[in-house]
């Protein structure tokens, strides 16, 4: 009899810790959830920042390429002049194809 | 002892006890009301938004970017915070102003005042990081805060301006493809949640990704820039009010090339003139003069093909109409001319004897079936029809007078159009400005050409070939020729009607040049259009060149090389 008793409030000690332990477990695992969340959202808001600075490059390059730029560059840079009709040459190998 | 363990006993019944009442407290928040919890807890902490998706790219027929949009962030300020809370010369500093401006936009009365707009992520940054706050206040606490925003982009500057169009303040199309097709590239906006921590930190919970959509035009950039390129040097060569190109392949209808000059930079702002988004090609109409003379030759030779052996008086120059209108051929007094030479040398005389044997009924009917008096059905806002009145309301002299292209207005665009029925073979082609619509790189809608219908036959399409190659050869459009290329063409040099003298203009005029080539196989069909020329007016002085220009610059383009140099090379 006394060692059932023994027995029965070790379990309900054991229940007690079992209820305990799981409960911080859970509030635990909630916890890192909210962080990992939180990390996930700053590296989503560093990858904005990033394609933004990415999208502003691109602009910067295709403003640089476009086609007046080019021109510009060839007139002023290299002393290009536009083509005439009469400048075409033709290669001997397009006249083969 | 037994007085201990009734104590122990009585202990432990009244932790568990307490567990018990934790555990039905626990049952009843996350069970039982579990719902009603959840709700007042979302109502707190989520919140929803709405993320509006990029607005789409406009691409020319080779993918370059025409217009794209960048993520930006406009900074306001609240005046009542910030006022005493930051410290305005830093802000100045950040925000590259000067810090008086700063200072009196944070003195005004308002809620809410705009600081800057247009700041890309590192001028956030900066600002986001600077001491700008004068008290342990975070930037929002003490009255500054920022906006998402979207800036469109012009990468290639006035580049195809009229045709891509423009969008205002809001991001809404206001012009041209941007306005045909804001629905499609404005896109959707998607919702989500996101939730915010104690520390005011927000977490995304669910969030859809955004749809990248994009309209690939048929323009041509490599086209588009020459063509710009050379109507800016006749517009400032002739001093004109206006000049037009366009540039389309008359077998597909696509437009591969449509400016006007004088335009603008839909990169500046400030420099806008809401007079100028009206595209000229499309939108200006006007009488074409001699240009409209296939009109009549194919009805003819649709009618009776012999037409082509007779032969016109032309009356040494002179020819009246009616009691008070008599007609010239600008400064020739020509005698008899066979059908071809009175369109190879632009007699109006001839042209009023011929419509008198096609009749005025023909003579519209084959107008209409050319496309004129009607829009064409290009994807493009403001569209005019011009004005081709029913044969009821016609007056004694009105066939005459619109066989050679008077008391009558097209577009450039119908124009064009008319033309490469002629180099296709007869068929009328709806002419189109877009190639595809895209929606994450793939091909949503794809615009196929459309016959609209057959105008005339495989023979009138011989014969008029031939005679505006002879138009070229020897006749008006002389300076148009392109040493190995066969070139046909027509130009139309048309005095304007001035409303307040209440007849034609002695001073006015539009000088306009058509044609396309290479005659045996067109690539392209041209029209360049010299509006209110000062100084010499002629089309054959004013627009033919230009039309030179451009044809042989797109001819090397698309490495059609001259038929005699081919020959010589091959020779040797």
């Amino acid at each position: 009899m006394k060692n059932y008793r023994k027995s029965k409030s070790k379990f309900y000690i054991l229940f007690a810790f079992s209820i305990i332990y799981i409960g911080s477990f859970f509030v635990w695992e909630k916890m890192q959830q909210k962080l990992l969340s939180q990390k996930i959202n700053s590296i989503h808001a560093r990858t904005a920042k990033v394609e933004a600075e990415n999208q502003r490059i691109d602009m910067k390059i295709l403003e640089i390429t476009s086609l007046n730029n080019l021109e510009e560059t060839g007139k002023k840079r290299f002393g290009l002049v536009a083509p005439d009709i009469a400048n075409i040459v033709i290669i001997e190998d397009d006249l083969k194809k | 002892m037994k007085n201990f363990k009734t104590k122990i006993n009585f202990i432990s019944l009244f932790v568990l006890m307490c567990f018990c009442s934790i555990g039905v407290k626990l049952f009843q928040v996350q069970i039982i009301r579990h719902e009603f919890f959840s709700r007042l807890v979302s109502l707190k902490v989520d919140r929803v938004k709405k993320s509006q998706a990029m607005r789409g790219i406009i691409f020319d027929s080779n993918k370059r970017p025409l217009a794209t949009a960048m993520a930006v962030e406009s900074c306001y300020a609240e005046p009542k915070k910030a006022k005493n809370n930051i410290n305005i010369d830093s802000l100045a500093k950040c925000l590259d102003m000067p810090a008086d401006s700063v200072a009196a936009k944070i003195s005004e009365n308002k809620k809410s005042v705009l600081l800057k707009k247009y700041l890309y992520p590192d001028d956030v940054e900066k600002i986001k990081t600077a001491r700008i706050p004068r008290k342990k206040l975070n930037l929002l606490q003490s009255g500054i805060y920022f906006e998402k925003k979207q800036l469109r982009r012009y990468p290639e500057g006035s580049l195809a301006n009229y045709v891509v169009g423009i969008v205002g303040a809001d991001n809404n199309g206001q012009a041209g493809v941007e306005c045909t097709f804001d629905k499609f590239l404005t896109g959707n906006s998607t919702k989500y949640i996101t939730s915010i921590d104690g520390k005011g930190r927000e977490t995304v919970t669910s969030k859809m990704s955004e749809e990248e959509r994009a309209v690939v035009l048929t323009i041509d950039s490599s086209i588009q820039y020459v063509v710009e390129r050379e109507i800016k040097k006749a517009y400032q060569d002739t001093n004109a009010n206006l000049v037009t190109c366009i540039v389309q392949n008359p077998q597909t209808g696509e437009i591969l090339a449509m400016a006007s000059y004088p335009s603008f930079n839909p990169n500046v702002e400030h420099k806008r003139n809401p007079k100028m988004f009206k595209n000229p090609a499309i939108g200006n109409s006007y009488e074409p003069g001699s240009v409209y003379k296939i009109v009549a030759a194919a009805t003819a030779l649709e009618n009776n093909p012999d037409v082509y052996k007779e032969k016109f008086y032309c009356e040494q120059g002179e020819y009246r109409l009616s009691n008070d209108v008599t007609i010239h051929d600008s400064e020739h007094k020509y005698g008899s001319l066979s059908f071809e030479e009175i369109l190879a040398y632009s007699s109006n005389i001839g042209f009023a004897k011929l419509s008198k044997s096609i009749g005025a009924r023909k003579l519209w009917q084959y107008s209409r079936a050319f496309g004129f008096g009607s829009k064409s059905g290009i994807e493009l806002p403001g569209e005019e029809s011009g004005l081709l009145k029913p044969p009821e309301k016609w007056s004694g002299i009105s066939t005459e007078m619109i066989s050679f292209g008077q008391e009558i207005s097209v577009t450039p665009l119908q124009i064009v159009n008319s033309y490469s029925v002629i180099a296709n073979g007869g068929f009328l082609m709806e002419p189109r400005i877009v190639k595809s619509l895209l929606c994450n790189g793939i091909e949503q809608k794809v615009y196929e050409p459309v016959v609209i219908r057959r105008v005339i036959s495989q023979h009138t399409v011989s014969k008029l070939t031939e005679m505006l190659e002879a138009v070229v050869n020897y006749g008006t459009g002389d300076n148009a020729k392109l040493s190995g290329i066969r070139v046909a063409g027509k130009t139309g040099t048309a005095q304007k009607y001035d409303s307040e003298l209440r007849r034609y203009s002695a001073k006015k005029y539009v000088s306009s040049f058509v044609g396309f080539f290479p005659a045996e196989n067109p690539k392209a069909t041209v029209i360049v259009l010299v509006d209110e020329p000062k100084g010499e007016y002629y089309a054959a002085s004013v627009a033919a060149p230009v039309f030179k220009r451009i044809a042989g610059s797109i001819l090397e383009y698309l490495n059609v090389h001259p038929v005699t140099e081919i020959a010589s090379k091959q020779n040797l």
